[in-house]
């Protein structure tokens, strides 16, 4: 069967007593629509062309960029007959150019056409010249500012009765957006592909085990004997400023890093958070242990002239684990965290943590300390500007969450963050990070792209929708031009920018700093 | 006394106008609704978005019926206006399309009758464009190149070189043979 026999059967598809029933219904539906229009304003406003379609006194040209308009593209026409190049006003908008300035030449559109693909864009145009067809082409525009801009054109041959070419009609519109958003697709995929996993376990400045690598290992250890974990807590002994030196601590936690593996020989040792380290001793008793630690954190004590620093500042927390008690891993490492803290506020070097605490208990320390931060606010946003470079221009901004620290320092969120999440906390925090961001965003004057990091969590979370609704109606915020995103944040590297707001001081907004 | 009868007179006039509008657009909703909405569904395969698209413009031609139903053919003007409607819905969606389930790698048949025809049509629609969509949404309702170019906003020769796209399309789906590719129904 070909397509025009396919064609006519199809076309013998009668309406069914359904389908006007449906039509019926359809007809008091509009009804009811245009009077309940009409009562909330005098005239029913569409973009709509009044014209007969059939009309003969509208040329092929006009009718097209007339349609083209309907949809806010841009036309440009081009007449054989009088060489004369015209575009529409949506053209000059989407080119960058006000109406009135805009020299309108075929020369000066060519001069638009991105260098690297005016050849094409010739040789596409020539085809479909000869070949009386339509052509799609998507090509770069150089905007005056010098940015990089994707358009997609439908180009157009426009004929006589005796079908002799007499002129051209490109429509077209701005697709960078998407262009934007499939690049990204792909080099996700690319990055997925192609990322060693034992090298994401590594971290690459100290060359100690991820957090997540060190968790696995405990949890892997935790469950097939007996032995200790200590989590140790490398300061610099004072700051005077609160301000953030990525670089000085980073050569820090490298320095620390290697000193304690001269100390702890073989032992898995991992790095994790700023400042924090694990030391995993399996298959050890706990007197043994405890002398270990001890000794670990007398040696860092005892250092001098540490990347810059003159002392520093060390406490431990030691606990044990016994595969007959089954504790999951990560709480193992709150209770040993827990333990350093207890160890820093009794002014010891040391803190052993004899006696496990019940699953209460631990659940009940660690959400005080979450909810403690989220009622004191103790974090920072940072808006990160997220700068392509192929289009010369920063296509979003992402707002990044940062803990701030005892000191007031701002830390990286990943610990912070997995901790609220298996504590199910996490709602709140979202919520904090929800309601800050989009008031900065409201004060702001909006210009820019927004991303907020929300958990996949919080996501499933029914209310929270409500609860972004009734952010963004509050802070006058348009929803247009923002993104939520809930991919995983709490493995994010930390960000390198200046903070450019921070709760309660008052600094510029997030999209002008970057 | 002259003048308020002139008046009621005027009053009158424009209310039988007014009915006869209203009897006119109903008789057309009547004969065109299925139609007009099958012309979408062809396109979105998307149900809502079709009957919003077609709402829409539906709500308008009732507004300025007085206008449309003037024109040499009122249902290429509601096609026209949907069609747009339908676009501008599809570019909020940020072109996430929505593919019959049912169509999905279905082995084709030989279509028996005109429900078994149109089934297969769609599975060729899902495959195609919009625009070629489009076109050949209305060429089964047996538009010319003409009345198809007027409708869609697009110039003959496009109209043209899509009819030719499609037909290329169908000859690569449904093409004979027995190098395992999918056959032409027959």
């Amino acid at each position: 069967m070909n397509l025009d026999e396919l064609l006519a059967l199809a076309a013998q598809d009668s309406p069914t007593p359904l389908e006007h029933a449906r039509a019926r219904r359809a007809m008091r539906r509009i009804k009811e629509d245009r009077q309940r229009r009409l009562v909330e304003g005098p005239e029913i406003i569409s973009d709509v062309d009044l014209y007969d379609p059939l009309s003969a006194d509208v040329g092929e040209a006009k009718r097209i960029a007339r349609a083209a308009e309907l949809r806010k593209r841009g036309s440009i026409t081009w007449d054989m007959g009088t060489r004369q190049l015209d575009w529409s006003d949506e053209m000059s908008r989407i080119f960058g150019l006000a109406p009135v300035e805009a020299r309108k030449s075929l020369s000066r559109l060519f001069a638009l056409v991105h260098p690297g693909d005016r050849t094409a864009v010739r040789r596409r145009l020539g085809d479909a010249w000869r070949n009386r067809s339509a052509v799609e082409l998507v090509c770069r525009i150089t905007m005056r500012d010098g940015s990089t801009s994707y358009l997609e054109f439908l180009v157009e041959i426009l004929t006589d009765g005796r079908d002799r070419p007499t002129g051209i009609v490109a429509t077209g519109h701005d697709v960078t957006a998407s262009h934007q958003r499939r690049r990204d697709d792909e080099r996700r995929a690319l990055r997925d592909g192609s990322v060693q996993k034992n090298l994401a376990e590594v971290d690459a400045v100290t060359g100690l085990l991820s957090r997540k690598a060190f968790i696995d290992e405990v949890g892997r250890a935790s469950r097939t004997g007996t032995g200790t974990l200590l989590v140790i807590s490398v300061m610099p002994y004072s700051r005077r400023s609160s301000d953030v030196d990525l670089a000085r601590d980073d050569r820090l936690s490298a320095a620390a890093a290697k000193v304690l593996h001269d100390i702890v020989d073989s032992d898995p040792c991992g790095l994790l958070g700023r400042h924090e380290f694990g030391v995993l001793m399996p298959y050890t008793t706990f007197d043994m242990a405890t002398s270990r630690a001890e000794k670990v954190v007398r040696s860092l004590r005892d250092t001098r002239f540490l990347a810059g620093h003159t002392r520093l500042d060390v406490f431990g927390g030691l606990v044990r684990y016994d595969y007959r008690l089954p504790t999951e891993s990560i709480e193992l490492l709150l209770d040993a965290e827990t333990a350093w803290r207890r160890a820093k506020h009794g002014d010891q070097p040391l803190h052993v943590l004899r006696q496990q605490p019940s699953a209460e208990e631990r659940r009940e320390i660690c959400r005080a300390g979450i909810r403690n931060a989220v009622e004191q606010s103790r974090f920072a946003l940072y808006a990160q500007p997220l700068r392509d470079l192929e289009l010369n221009r920063t296509t979003r901004h992402e707002i990044l969450l940062r803990v701030l620290d005892d000191a007031g320092r701002p830390t990286p969120p990943a610990t912070f963050l997995h901790l609220a999440e298996h504590m199910d906390e996490i709602l709140a925090v979202d919520k904090w990070v929800i309601n800050h961001a989009l008031r900065l965003i409201g004060e702001s004057s909006q210009t820019s792209h927004y991303q907020i990091n929300i958990s996949g969590r919080s996501l499933a979370d029914p209310l929270l929708l409500d609860h972004i609704r009734s952010a963004v109606d509050r802070f006058g915020v348009d929803p247009e031009p923002h993104d939520r995103d809930h991919r995983d944040r709490g493995h994010r590297k930390p960000d390198r920018r200046p903070p450019v707001r921070r709760r309660g001081q008052g600094a510029g907004l997030p999209g002008r700093a970057g | 006394m002259t003048s308020a009868r002139a008046l009621r007179s005027d009053d009158s006039g424009a209310q039988r106008r007014s009915v006869e509008l209203d009897g006119s657009f109903v008789r057309f909703l009547r004969d065109n609704y299925s139609k007009i909405l099958k012309f979408l569904l062809r396109q979105c395969f998307d149900p809502h978005l079709a009957e919003d698209a077609l709402r829409e413009a539906l709500i308008v031609a009732m507004d300025k019926w007085e206008i449309v139903s003037k024109h040499e053919k009122p249902v290429y003007w509601v096609n026209k206006t949907a069609w747009h409607k339908l676009l501008t819905l599809h570019d909020r969606q940020k072109w996430k399309d929505t593919v019959p389930l049912e169509n999905v790698e279905d082995e084709v048949v030989e279509p028996a009758s005109s429900h078994e025809a149109e089934m297969v049509l769609r599975h060729l629609l899902s495959r195609l464009p919009l625009q070629q969509r489009a076109v050949l949404a209305l060429m089964v309702e047996g538009d010319s190149d003409e009345q198809i170019a007027l409708q869609l906003g697009l110039a003959v020769t496009t109209v043209r070189t899509h009819k030719s796209e499609v037909r290329k399309k169908y000859r690569e789906l449904f093409q004979s043979g027995s190098d395992g590719g999918r056959r032409e129904p027959r």
